[in-house]
């Protein structure tokens, strides 16, 4: 059984004006990327890093330049892959006339038979229940994105593409939209995203891919997901299915805790320090970053990546195989 | 204030052949952009939404043809469907079929120009958004016609306005034939260059009338979008 919805090889894509000057760089370059099916994937990304470019070529509305993309497995252009991966954009276009209209009007052009209820049982999902007569145009901002996502699940599609689905909405609203999506890939879906708010992203992802100039980059965090356990004072505990993070005391309800590697140190004794959380596992991989950088990768229940420089791998002396201890601070375990 | 004041009693009154003059004006107006959007239309957006050899060319033909003076217009026509010209068999020349003719030429250039202008200020997501949601073939263009109807109807509206004001092709290609050919435009200069004032006012003030309406349903159509 395929578990990946998109298996991306050797893709090239640049934009047409830009192909007439041989110096410019494409505005997207994966050799290898996987995406898994049925989980919450975010690309991230500074403006103009390829994340809404990749959007669109997934979703079959832009070709790339070369290169090879399976859909379950198919070639893209094979697939009916257009009838079941559905994008949403950033400022979701609303046709003219009523909520009810734009949702009806998918089953129109994929010629399918509306079952009776289905858009009241959509738009109750979305959270706008008795929105069918409004005026679409004239709804808010954040209203307007949930119209286009339940206009979007009106096909049932396998994949739902949001691009930046979080911006120009209040906090209330995303938290909304967070669940929505956590609601629909708990459904089964596929969601593929991309977002600048970091806190959106951790919290509503599976996995997250960098793009940095088009090219997707290894990223710099541990990211986990739990349940968070408050308590008065300093600290307070995150608890993952297998370990127990000692974290900053802050009220709130957080999900995800994201720890960055470069705030892992990892020794081959273990060595009392006044850190709270103290690791130890066996060193997984050890794999170049760049200049003069070192990705350790140590197997303490979950995957732990730390990076250092070489004269620390030096010093350190390790091997794949070899027991660490892995110490970190609880101000480096980062709440969201 | 005498003249203008038959005038409006002419219009009050119903007069039977300002009523005929009227019609016969609306007529050649209606028909001619009815026959020139069902080509206008399509052809502004084939302009801008394909790509084929020649399209600049004939985009640049048609903006230069928006500014044609309507005599010329007529004079064009008149050449082809006088006795002597290569369509002088057919007896087209003084009936409202030349009329026509004339005014399609004429508007068709408005009609295309400024759907060709509105589908290249279309807004880029509806494209994209058709596409995902699976409009292909004639759902996606009909989709593209209903979004676009508010600049499409302007167009119209626009080129519908500039037949039912022209002169110089009503004149050259219809005759100005009582009862027939007689439009308000042509009953206008006719009755002015007799000095009878009255119904060339009465007109006028028709005339003020259509445009008015125009406006205020370009207004209508444009805000409502």
């Amino acid at each position: 059984m395929i578990d990946e919805i998109f298996r991306l090889k050797n893709l090239k894509f640049t934009y047409p004006q830009t192909e007439k000057n041989s110096n410019e760089t494409p505005v997207l370059t994966i050799s290898d990327m996987n995406i898994q099916k049925g989980k919450i994937i975010t690309f991230r990304g500074h403006n103009g890093s390829g994340k809404t470019t990749l959007l669109k070529i997934l979703g079959g509305l832009l070709k790339p330049d070369s290169g090879e993309i399976l859909y379950c497995g198919t070639p893209l252009e094979s697939s009916d892959q257009n009838k079941k991966t559905i994008m949403v954009q950033q400022e979701p276009y609303l046709f003219h006339g009523s909520v009810l209209q734009n949702l009806a009007l998918p089953m129109w052009f994929q010629k399918s038979k509306m079952k009776s209820g289905l858009i009241n049982e959509t738009l109750k999902l979305v959270g706008l229940e008795g929105f069918e007569k409004r005026k679409a145009r004239e709804l808010s901002g954040g209203e307007k994105k949930r119209v286009a996502i339940a206009r979007a699940l009106m096909t049932t599609p396998q994949v739902l593409l949001l691009d930046e689905p979080d911006a120009n909405v209040d906090v209330k609203t995303s938290r909304e939209l967070e669940n929505l999506i956590v609601h629909l890939r708990n459904r089964g879906m596929s969601i593929i995203l991309c977002s600048h708010n970091e806190g959106f992203a951790y919290r509503t992802s599976d996995e997250i891919i960098d793009l940095y100039h088009g090219k997707p980059v290894d990223h710099n965090e541990n990211i986990f997901k739990g349940s968070y356990i408050y308590r008065e004072g300093l600290y307070s505990h995150f608890r993952t299915d297998n370990l127990l993070f000692t974290c900053p005391s802050r009220h709130g309800d957080y999900t995800t805790i994201v720890i960055s590697a470069n705030d892992v140190f990892v020794t081959k004794d273990k060595i009392n320090t006044s850190d709270f959380n103290q690791l130890s596992g066996k060193l997984k991989s050890i794999e170049s970053f760049k200049e003069d950088r070192y990705t350790l990768t140590i197997d303490c229940g979950v995957l732990i990546k730390s990076r250092i420089t070489s004269s620390a791998l030096h010093l350190l002396n390790a091997m794949e195989g070899d027991i660490l201890s892995v110490v970190f601070n609880p101000s480096a375990v980062h709440l969201y | 204030m005498t003249v203008l004041w038959e005038a409006l009693k002419l219009i009050t009154s119903g007069d039977r052949e300002l009523v005929t003059i009227c019609m016969t004006s609306l007529r050649f107006a209606t028909t001619s952009i009815i026959l020139a959007s069902l080509v206008g239309i399509p052809l502004g957006f084939i302009l801008k939404l394909k790509t084929f050899p020649g399209r600049k060319s004939i985009l640049i033909i048609i903006n230069s043809l928006m500014a044609l003076p309507t005599v010329v217009v007529g004079l064009l026509v008149y050449s082809m469907v006088t006795r002597t010209g290569p369509l002088g068999s057919m007896g087209l020349l003084f009936t409202p079929v030349a009329v026509i003719i004339g005014q399609i030429i004429l508007v068709l250039p408005i009609v295309t120009s400024m759907v060709y202008g509105s589908v290249s200020n279309m807004d880029p997501r509806l494209p994209d958004t058709l596409k995902t949601l699976g409009a292909s073939g004639v759902s996606y263009n009909l989709m593209l016609l209903k979004e676009m109807k508010g600049p499409i109807l302007s167009a119209v509206l626009a080129g519908f306005g500039r037949v039912i004001g022209e002169v110089g092709v009503s004149m050259m290609l219809g005759g100005n034939i009582r009862w027939y050919t007689r439009t308000i435009t042509t009953t206008i200069s006719l009755q002015t260059s007799k000095g009878e004032f009255e119904m060339g006012l009465a007109l006028g003030i028709v005339l003020m009338a259509i445009a008015f309406i125009l406006n205020f349903l370009i207004h209508l159509a444009v805000h409502n979008d």
